[in-house]
């Protein structure tokens, strides 16, 4: 197992998984799609609609961040110790 | 008779009390759709170079577009512009409600208010007839008041009223007007050109729908089809629960939460003034806008001392920033009373929030004194400090007078080196997204027709990933968020021709992606324009329609003497950010002065950032060649 640091920036996901962050453990080879599979499980299936698009990609409102870097492949390997921010692309408001 | 507009304006002289009903051609509604295209076409076309923007000769106008008053959620603000008293560009500012349907269905596309009256007076409009009204016994009243009574004397419960409050008759250089008291077209001081024109309130009312859409069954389809998807977009049920206060917590973690004038971008007690802190505290309900599911407004009711009336609404995100973190002050119910007051007198919470900020910061480096304020000691972060001054501003009152004039003339009168702090580009003051840590809304600040202004282009954040949305843009590739080279350039010349077609035809920028609260995307808009209209228009005729009018805006300010020298920012923006998650950093100028320039090549302007005739002609804006350059042709 690894463990990789999340974090939920909008408040409406800190409402849904009561955590602004958490240490999430996923399998040695896990993917972010392991790891969104494992939030939605751990915090419930509201959240999928939320993160992922009919076409089970990441949904195009949300914007995941792995170590700084911003990432649309749900295919990413995580490595141990990976920090993801998962947030939305906040904009003029 | 047409579908989606009714092709009539009304034009109100009230130097001589005439009203009279113009027939336009659906040429014009097709060039220039609504909105800012048609507020540009009147302007460019009607007002004289250098016009005083507080004298008769200034125009003040009220827009439709051709969609506006189809059932669809996001489709329904009223544009208002004239010149700017702030600014002396151009401007337009929107507000949302039902104000702009109203009177598409009361028969008109258009209001032209022009000359100004000797005493005051409103404008009632019912079902294709108008009038002027003695407004003397109104004169002074607060917005609320003023409203209740106007319903009351016409016996027009179900009236929507456009109201100015006492700041726009004291001529407060951005006073706003209010949309049944708590919908604000907010920037640029329209309420000023009110208020100059004697002018206390247009009124309208329809019992009928005087307008046609084309394919009313696809129009309620497509409304139908918002209203089962919004809530599978995070960003939507974000706004629908916490309005766009949901941005402080998020904006404060990233380090561009504007904060103490600008000096830093994180807010120690952010959490106090956060999304979930409103619905915590002060929230009492959420509000909406005309056949919109999402109701991003609150409203609330703040307790003793500060005791408020939810029928003024309640703070939303820029308000919240702006007497909150950018003042140092943590107390929702004093930021909830200060936006009431705002509300109420009839100013612009956004430019009020910084002038009162600017002075905070004056007083705490020794620019002034109390002799300056007339005894009143000011220090950031200080409720009792904030409100007082926010009371002289809406008053003119000692000196609230020098603020009323806006930070940029405020600091010309105090002088001793005030415009250091005075933060604003041409005149307005900056809303409450800090561009050093998102470059591009730098870019539109400094770009935009009306001055300093967040609703120009989507921020950076939003390019940083590409999504469907972003392509039918033509927007490929992502785009870091501090980036300044010419992919950012690039996709924020198509944000602002997006954002253009926006304001054109009167729509909620947070109702269509690219936006994070969005849910209709740009293929949506065609369908809804073509299903209102039985055109056939497509993306790219729509958003040459935005490019038009926003080179119009552009010719508008280039004839009245606005040049390359005023696109750019306040130098507090190139210098490092004080404290908080971004600490340290800056924008480059000499970077960010070849990024202007490349956008004016993007854009086809000259090196004073004037459309070029080549641009002109491509738009069909041949009158504006004739009239930039007739001195070379």
């Amino acid at each position: 197992m690894i463990r990789v640091r999340v974090k939920y920036i909008p408040e409406i996901l800190q409402s849904v998984t009561r955590v602004s962050e958490e240490e999430v453990a996923v399998g040695e080879n896990a993917t972010l799609r392991d790891l969104i599979e494992t939030i939605i499980h751990a915090h419930g299936e509201k959240l999928r609609a939320w993160l992922l698009s009919e076409k089970r990609e990441l949904a195009e409102n949300v914007l995941v961040i792995v170590n700084g870097e911003v990432v649309t492949k749900l295919e990413r390997r995580l490595r141990d110790g990976d920090v993801v921010v998962v947030t939305i692309p906040f904009d003029g408001g | 008779m047409p579908y989606g507009f009714t092709g009539k304006w009304l034009r109100v002289d009230l130097s001589t009390g005439s009203i009279r009903v113009e027939s336009v051609g659906e040429e014009v509604y097709r060039e220039y759709l609504g909105g800012r295209g048609l507020v540009a076409y009147v302007l460019f076309r009607e007002l004289k170079p250098r016009v005083d923007p507080l004298s008769p000769e200034n125009k003040l106008i009220f827009a439709t577009s051709v969609i506006t008053g189809a059932p669809v959620p996001g489709v329904n603000r009223v544009v208002v512009g004239a010149k700017s008293p702030l600014t002396g560009t151009y401007c337009e500012s929107e507000a949302g409600g039902y104000f702009a349907p109203e009177l598409k269905y009361a028969g008109f596309d258009v209001v032209v208010v022009e000359g100004a009256s000797e005493k005051p007076v409103y404008l009632w409009i019912r079902d294709g007839r108008a009038e002027l009204r003695d407004a003397s016994h109104l004169w002074g009243k607060l917005t609320k008041d003023a409203t209740e009574e106007i319903k009351r004397e016409l016996g027009e419960p179900l009236a929507r009223v456009a109201c100015i409050g006492p700041a726009g008759e004291k001529l407060v250089k951005f006073a706003n007007i209010m949309f049944d008291h708590r919908y604000a077209a907010g920037r640029g001081g329209l309420g000023a050109v009110m208020g100059s024109k004697k002018l206390k309130a247009v009124v309208v009312r329809a019992t009928k729908r005087s307008v046609q859409f084309y394919n009313e069954k696809r129009l309620v389809e497509l409304a139908k089809w918002f209203y089962e998807n919004w809530r599978k977009q995070l960003g939507a049920v974000s706004r629908s629960t916490y309005g766009t206060a949901e941005l402080v917590a998020p904006l404060n973690r990233d380090g561009t939460l504007p904060t103490l004038n600008f000096r830093g971008g994180s807010f120690e007690r952010a959490d106090e003034i956060s999304g979930e802190a409103l619905n915590k505290t002060i929230l009492v309900n959420r509000s909406t806008c005309f056949a919109c599911s999402i109701k991003c407004k609150p409203d609330v009711r703040a307790k003793h001392p500060y005791e408020t009336d939810p029928a003024y609404g309640g703070p939303e995100y820029e308000t919240i920033a702006a007497f909150g973190s950018l003042c140092g002050v943590s107390d929702l119910g004093v930021i909830a009373y200060a936006n009431q007051v705002c509300n109420a007198y009839g100013v612009d919470t956004i430019s009020a929030g910084v002038a009162v900020a600017f002075a905070l910061e004056l007083f705490e480096r020794g620019v002034i004194s109390e002799k300056d304020t007339g005894g009143l000691k000011l220090r950031l972060g200080d409720p009792e400090a904030l409100l007082r001054l926010l009371h002289m501003i809406v008053n003119r009152e000692g000196f609230g007078d020098v603020l009323a004039e806006g930070v940029k003339r405020a600091a010309e009168i105090i002088g001793r080196g005030a415009e250091k702090y005075a933060v604003h580009v041409k005149g307005r003051e900056v809303p409450m997204h800090e561009p050093r840590g998102k470059v591009g809304v730098g870019l539109a600040y400094a770009l935009s027709p009306i001055g300093a202004d967040h609703l120009q282009a989507s921020h950076d954040p939003t390019f940083e990933r590409v999504a469907e949305h972003l392509v039918a843009l033509g927007i490929t590739r992502p785009v870091n968020r501090l980036s300044l080279d010419y992919e950012k350039v690039r996709v924020v010349y198509y944000g602002m021709l997006w954002w253009s077609l926006l304001d054109c035809l009167g729509i909620c920028k947070f109702t269509f992606t690219p936006h994070s609260a969005g849910v209709y995307t740009p293929n949506h808009l065609v369908e809804i324009v073509n299903a209102a209209t039985g055109w056939q228009v497509s993306l790219w005729t729509l958003l040459k329609a935005g490019e038009r009018a926003l080179n119009l805006a552009r010719a508008f300010n280039a004839r009245e003497g606005f040049t390359s020298r005023d696109d750019t920012l306040p130098d507090r923006f190139f210098e490092e950010m004080e404290f908080g998650a971004r600490k340290g950093q800056r924008i480059d100028r000499a970077e960010f002065e070849r990024a202007i320039k490349l956008f004016y090549e993007i854009a086809g302007w000259d090196e004073e950032g004037r459309p070029k005739p080549a641009k002109l002609y491509e738009l069909g804006l041949d009158y504006v060649v004739r009239e930039l350059y007739s001195d070379k042709s």
